[in-house]
């Protein structure tokens, strides 16, 4: 019975040390009291980036015979974070996938890379290598969407 | 005979695209808010038209004086020319200067020459022009320059319907030029 009392007075004070870091000590047994706590700085992860879409507006094909494999540089960027960022990457080529075929490239530092996840600090160059045109590809304006996403690997 | 002349041109967009390399942006994320950061970005694909083109001249020998009729057995293919776009393209046809002419510049007189220009579009073949070169003087019907209709490939070629010779045609290589006109239909 006496335990159970203890096991909620010492409950209890948890919930008060969580609380308001309150404290009684009763004398007679008072000897010494040690309060062991610490100091706790959470430093959040930041980034800087700087970068460019390499295809301002338009990009024209202008013939379905070309010397492959042609490189079409698409985004570069300089990633500069206190921790290593999760990059995600979409892209919807507007129909044009049925009739080109390609492959992503990536260079780091002006080396080819190949793409780990997450990525550290660097300048980093993303594009894509055409291998084919199709002949039959329809004449026309196609809009071709592309994304990508940083996201910090530190988080509280 | 191929033409590929748009390979200059590629080269040059090419270039044009490293020239266009806009100032990069900067962006500051700062910590505790950054949940995720997304960068988009929309590029306008202009899939320009391109043709090929391929063509075949055969000259007729007319061996003798006399009345031919080639056209009852298939006809004799003097041209032939087929095209293969990635769009429809507008052909127009000409005989910019409608006589046969030797090297000389001396015009042949001597026959009476019914032909024919057809379109063959998969399997559809469409007469589209008729043309009578009569003792000099050529008449087509309908006139020229005539526009063919649209197709993104189709063939076209100028048979020999009939054939007149007069025993006093002056023998000689006659020439009677033709010129075709190709226009995209897709253009920026």
């Amino acid at each position: 019975m006496k335990k159970v009392f203890i096991g909620l007075l010492a409950l209890l004070s948890i919930f008060a040390f969580a609380n308001g870091n309150n404290v009684h000590i009763p004398g007679c047994e008072f000897e010494s009291y040690t309060l062991d706590s610490s100091i706790t700085i959470y430093v959040h992860q930041w980034m800087d980036l700087e970068y460019t879409w390499m295809i301002d507006s338009f990009f024209d094909i202008c013939d379905y015979d070309l010397e492959f494999p042609w490189d079409v540089d698409l985004l570069s960027f300089t990633l500069d974070s206190n921790a290593s960022v999760t990059v995600s990457a979409s892209a919807n080529w507007g129909g044009l996938d049925v009739y080109i075929d390609g492959t992503i490239y990536v260079e780091k530092d002006g080396n080819p890379f190949i793409p780990t996840n997450p990525i550290g600090d660097g300048s980093y160059l993303v594009g894509v290598a055409v291998t084919y045109i199709d002949p039959d590809t329809p004449a026309g304006e196609y809009t071709v969407e592309l994304g990508i996403t940083f996201e910090p690997t530190v988080t509280f | 005979m191929k033409i590929r002349k748009y390979v200059i041109l590629a080269l040059i967009s090419v270039l044009s695209l490293f020239a266009f390399s806009v100032q990069g942006l900067d962006l500051h994320v700062p910590g505790c808010s950054w949940e995720s950061t997304d960068l988009t970005h929309e590029v306008d694909v202009r899939v320009h038209q391109w043709i090929d083109i391929t063509w075949d001249a055969t000259p007729y020998h007319i061996c003798d004086y006399g009345y031919i009729e080639p056209y009852q057995e298939e006809g004799f293919i003097f041209f032939s020319l087929f095209y293969d776009s990635n769009a429809t393209v507008v052909v127009t046809v000409d005989f910019p200067d409608p006589y046969f002419k030797d090297d000389l510049g001396s015009i042949l007189d001597g026959i009476s020459l019914e032909f024919f220009l057809k379109e063959k579009v998969g399997e559809n073949e469409n007469s589209i022009l008729q043309a009578t070169y009569n003792w000099g003087s050529l008449l087509t019907s309908p006139g020229v320059p005539l526009t063919i209709g649209n197709a993104m490939v189709a063939e076209i070629i100028i048979s020999m319907d009939t054939l007149t010779v007069d025993p006093d045609a002056p023998a000689g290589i006659y020439h009677l030029p033709v010129l075709f006109t190709f226009s995209p239909t897709v253009s920026w």
